[in-house]
C-alpha cells in the first residue's frame, strides 16, 4: 500500500562552474538545498565599532590622535543564478529560513563527511524581474560569520 | 474530582489520527474539572431542581454554595438550599429530567487550580520540560496551550550526516504527553498518569487558511488504501532538484499509523524523453519510525537520469517493534479522566 504521495524530483548531472551548494530549513521542519553556480563575488564590510584619543605629551613624538579600539569585518557572499521558474517559490523560501547553511567541502564530503557553516541571507525584498522567461535571474546575499579581530 | 481531557488537537484522517502538530502554532488542549459525576438533575412537581450525584457527598459542600452543573451542551449554576445524603436541592425552577454529567463545586473549594506537567518523551521515557498552572473559567474548562514548552527542545542545526537512508534527527520533531494534578485547599493532589497515547509534534509553523490549522495531517501518513490525498513530503518545492556529486535530503513524518508495517521506498529514474530506466528500492530504518526522518535518494542514479519519481510504500511484512516511549506507555483512551486518591472522607452525615 502506498501511503505518501508519489514525489517528482529533478536530477541535475551538469557540470557547474563555481559551485556554491545551499541547505536551509524551511517552514514545514524539512530540509532544502539547492546548486548555486555561475559567478559569486566574495564581499567584505567593515565598519569603526570604538575609538579612543590617546593623551599626547611630546608633540614632536606624537604619531596619531585618534585610534581604534576595535574593527568590524562582516563577509558575505553573493551568489548569481539562473533559476527554473518552476523553483523560484520554493528558492524564495531561503530568505525567511532560521537555519541556513553553506557546504565548505563540496568537492570531499563523501569521503570526509559535510561541513557547514552558517550563513545569513540578507533581509531584504526579494523581486524577479522578467516573468517572461523560463529561467529566472536571481542574486542573494549572504552573511558570513564574522571576522574575529583584536579589541585594545 | 477528576480533570478530563474534551478537546485535543488532533485530527481525524478517515478514521485514523493524526496527533502531529507543528509546534510553532498553538497547540490546544480543553481541560475540563468534573467534581464529582452525576446520576440525574430533575424536577418534582412540588418542589425546585434535584441533582443527584453518584457517590457520597464531600464534607466541604454546604448549603448556601453554588455549584456548575454540566450534561452535554447543557449547564446552569445552583445555590443549594438543602441536602438530602447525596442529592443536592437547590433553588432553580427550571424543568425536565437529565441523566448524567458532572458538577462542579464552585465554593467548596478554595484556591482551585490545574497544574499540567509536559512531558517530552524519548526512549529513557518521560522527562519534564514544563510546568502550566491556570484557574478555571467560569464553565469549570481550562484552554491550556502547550506550544511553548515545546519549542524549548526544537534544534535548528543540520546534524543529518547523508550516509543513511533515513534518519530521524533530535530536535526536528519529537513525542510528548501531559499529567494532571489538582491543587485546593492549599493541597496538591497526585499527578494523573499521562492522559493518553503519545502525541508529537514536528518544528513547523503553518499558514492561515490551511485545512487542518496547526496540524500537520496532510503531512502524516496513514494505513489507508482509500486515502485520496496520500501524504505529502515536508518540502516546500513542486519538484525538488537533486545536484549530482551533492547531499539531498527530503524530509517526512514517520508515523505511528505506520507502527509494525515495514515500509519501502521506491524510486523510479526516466530520462530526458521521460521512459523510465532505472528503478530502485530500499527498506527504511523501522527504528526512526515515529519520528520527523531525513530521507536520501538511492545511490547509483546515471547521468541520463533526468527526473525521479518517490514514495514510500509497505512491503507487506509485519515487524515486531519496542514500545515508542521505552516502555512506559499509557495507550488508554485519551479522555479517561484520572482517579486520584481523594483524601476527602466520605460525609458521614449525609
Amino acid at each position: 500500500m502506498i501511503v505518501t504521495e508519489v514525489k517528482k524530483l529533478k536530477y541535475d548531472s551538469n557540470c557547474k562552474k563555481n559551485p556554491v551548494f545551499i541547505t536551509w530549513f524551511n517552514t514545514l521542519t524539512g530540509w532544502e538545498q539547492w546548486l548555486f553556480d555561475t559567478t559569486y563575488i566574495d564581499g567584505l564590510t567593515t565598519a569603526r565599532s570604538e575609538t579612543f584619543e590617546g593623551y599626547i605629551n611630546d608633540l614632536i613624538t606624537a604619531n596619531s590622535k585618534v585610534q581604534d579600539v576595535k574593527i568590524n569585518a562582516q563577509a558575505s557572499l553573493t551568489v548569481f543564478a539562473l533559476i527554473p521558474k518552476e523553483d523560484i517559490a520554493g528558492v524564495k523560501t531561503l530568505l525567511y529560513s532560521l537555519s541556513c547553511k553553506m557546504l565548505l567541502n563540496p568537492m570531499t564530503w563523501q569521503t570526509e563527511g559535510v561541513k557547514f557553516i552558517t550563513v545569513r541571507p540578507q533581509p531584504g525584498s526579494f523581486q524577479i524581474l522578467d516573468q517572461r522567461e523560463t529561467e529566472v535571474q536571481i542574486e542573494i546575499v549572504f552573511d558570513l560569520p564574522y571576522i574575529n579581530t583584536q579589541r585594545r | 474530582m477528576s480533570i478530563a481531557v474534551i478537546k485535543t488537537p488532533n485530527v481525524d484522517l478517515n478514521g485514523s489520527p493524526s496527533k502531529w502538530q507543528a509546534v510553532h502554532e498553538p497547540i490546544n488542549y480543553t481541560l475540563e474539572r468534573q467534581d464529582q459525576q452525576v446520576q440525574t438533575k430533575y424536577k418534582p412537581n412540588l418542589g425546585t431542581a434535584r441533582v443527584q450525584l453518584i457517590g457520597s457527598l464531600p464534607l466541604e459542600i454546604a448549603v448556601g454554595q453554588r455549584f456548575l452543573w454540566v450534561s452535554g451542551s447543557l449547564s446552569e449554576v445552583f445555590t443549594i438550599i438543602q441536602i438530602q445524603g447525596n442529592i443536592l436541592i437547590t433553588d432553580s425552577q427550571t424543568p425536565g429530567t437529565v441523566l448524567g454529567g458532572h458538577v462542579v463545586f464552585l465554593d467548596g473549594y478554595n484556591n482551585y487550580f490545574v497544574e499540567t506537567q509536559v512531558l517530552y518523551v524519548d526512549t529513557n521515557g518521560y522527562n519534564l520540560i514544563g510546568t502550566f498552572k491556570n484557574k478555571t473559567n467560569l464553565q469549570g474548562q481550562v484552554d491550556l496551550n502547550v506550544s511553548s514548552v515545546l519549542k524549548t527542545v526544537c534544534e535548528y542545526d543540520n546534524k543529518f550526516d547523508y550516509t543513511t537512508l533515513n534518519k530521524a534527527i533530535k530536535g526536528e520533531g519529537g513525542k510528548y504527553n501531559l499529567k494532571f494534578r489538582e491543587i485546593y485547599n492549599g493541597i496538591e493532589q497526585p499527578l494523573s498518569n499521562p492522559f493518553g497515547a503519545v502525541q508529537y509534534f514536528s518544528n513547523s509553523s503553518k499558514q492561515i487558511l490551511e485545512q487542518y490549522g496547526s496540524n500537520m495531517a496532510e503531512y502524516v501518513p496513514t494505513l489507508d488504501a482509500t486515502r485520496v490525498n496520500k501524504a505529502k513530503f515536508l518540502t516546500v518545492f513542486d519538484k525538488p532538484t537533486a545536484f549530482k556529486n551533492m547531499p539531498f535530503s527530503m524530509s517526512f513524518i514517520y508515523s505511528e499509523n505506520l507502527l509494525n508495517e515495514e515500509i519501502e521506498m521506491i524510486q523510479n529514474g526516466y530520462n530526458i524523453n521521460d521512459i523510465e530506466f532505472w528503478n530502485g528500492e530500499e527498506v527504511l530504518d523501522y527504528f526512526q519510525r515515529a519520528q520527523v526522518n531525513r530521507l536520501m535518494l538511492i545511490d547509483g542514479l546515471t547521468d541520463d537520469v533526468k527526473t525521479l519519481e518517490v514514495w514510500l510504500q509497505t512491503t507487506g511484512n509485519t515487524i515486531t517493534t519496542p514500545p515508542l516511549d521505552g516502555g512506559n506507555t499509557f495507550e488508554a483512551g485519551f479522555a479517561e479522566p484520572y482517579q486520584p486518591v481523594d483524601p476527602t472522607p466520605p460525609n458521614p452525615t449525609s
